[in-house]
């Protein structure tokens, strides 16, 4: 359950809309698109996979920004999440596709065009042409669909390609946050949260590397924890041996300090619900790390036997 | 024919396989002949100092994060 009312209100709101849209303008396609959609739920409900309170807060973050005006622009707040809902379903119709090993069906990639347009037109009754809206939504829309298929090649820099790479994807959603500070007369809030926003945005990907370190192994999938792996294991030494000997600690200890490096710019901001959303990121990361010393400790101690090091 | 398993294959296995992974807690070695693999005496006898219930707290943990609902 979302905390701010008003916004748990526009996500319900905002699902029922997709929903009937999809229905409506693409019967051929509903039956199988509604059921990948709701395959991403353990509910079935649509809604429900943007009010998890541990997901990336795409449709929350935004509105933080414009906390206090946003009850008076209901309309454009209502679309800015609508859209960012066809938007997500888009990248996530195509990262699974180009995956190919999980979630959608080929027989999907004309959905594309569905949630492309509805992610785009609804901003359209908010922003003449000629606003400073069009070039920002621009940039950061053709920027995360050129990242979509970047699969950074092992070596140094890998781990610096990952991080560009999240800052393009899950970054995207500066284009709620820039429709929102501009539809509602604060435009200069924009440039104060994007760089909060986006050092959110890599921490994210961080936690979710950290955390999905083994599908990414087997499907052998680029991966900041597994990056980092490969540049600090001892010659021989498994990716599996070596999280649990030390990245698993390793990852969580840079999620926490990444999250502590950007508070003094959140507090900065003024922003209680994102400031609550740092605390409960480091308690989740701070849980992970209590729930599971003792076992890695033992994993570790059974891996020499498994792929001993070579000297 | 049995094969050697390295500890990427072997973690890999625990986590995806809850069956598996009940079978190893019981006896080891014949869980990992039934999946093709030959362990040595001293994967055996590590395998069997194991203190089961830390490592099951671990795969939770890591079976969380793969979970659709919660991070993906």
């Amino acid at each position: 359950m979302t905390s701010d009312p008003l916004v748990h209100e526009l996500i319900e709101a905002g699902a029922a809309r997709l929903e009937e849209t999809i229905r409506t303008e693409t019967p051929g396609l509903a039956e199988p698109a509604l059921a990948w959609i709701r395959s991403l739920t353990l509910t079935n409900r649509l809604a429900d996979y943007f009010h998890h309170p541990l997901r990336f807060p795409m449709l929350r973050l935004p509105g933080w920004a414009v906390e206090h005006e946003a009850p008076n622009h209901r309309a454009l707040f209502a679309d800015t999440i609508y859209s960012t809902m066809a938007g997500y379903y888009h990248i996530r119709l195509l990262d699974d596709l180009v995956d190919r090993q999980t979630g959608a069906p080929l027989e999907l990639l004309p959905l594309a065009a569905l949630f492309h347009t509805e992610f785009q037109s609804a901003y359209l009754p908010h922003f003449p042409a000629a606003s400073p809206f069009w070039p920002v939504f621009r940039h950061r829309w053709l920027g995360l669909a050129d990242a979509t298929v970047a699969r950074p090649a092992p070596g140094p820099d890998q781990a610096a390609a990952l991080f560009a790479r999240a800052t393009a994807t899950v970054g995207a959603v500066v284009i709620p946050l820039r429709a929102l500070t501009l539809g509602m007369g604060v435009p200069e809030r924009f440039d104060q949260w994007e760089p909060v926003v986006l050092e959110l945005a890599r921490i994210d990907q961080l936690m979710d590397d950290v955390l999905d370190w083994q599908p990414d192994l087997e499907r052998s999938q680029p991966n900041l924890l597994l990056a980092d792996g490969a540049e600090r294991a001892h010659p021989g030494e498994s990716s599996a041996a070596w999280v649990v000997r030390e990245g698993y600690r390793r990852g969580l200890a840079a999620v926490r300090k990444r999250l502590n490096e950007l508070t003094p710019a959140a507090t900065a901001l003024g922003s209680a619900p994102l400031l609550e959303f740092l605390a409960g990121r480091r308690a989740a990361a701070d849980a992970l790390e209590d729930e599971t010393s003792a076992g890695l400790a033992q994993l570790a101690s059974l891996a020499v036997w498994f792929d001993p090091p070579s000297a | 024919m049995a094969a050697p398993l390295d500890f990427n294959q072997l973690v890999i296995r625990m986590l995806g396989d809850v069956k598996f992974r009940v079978a190893m807690v019981k006896n080891p070695e014949k869980a990992l002949r039934g999946i093709g693999a030959k362990p040595t005496k001293q994967q055996l006898t590590a395998l069997k100092a194991m203190n089961w219930s830390s490592i099951e707290k671990v795969f939770t943990a890591f079976k969380a994060g793969v979970h659709p609902a919660t991070f993906t």
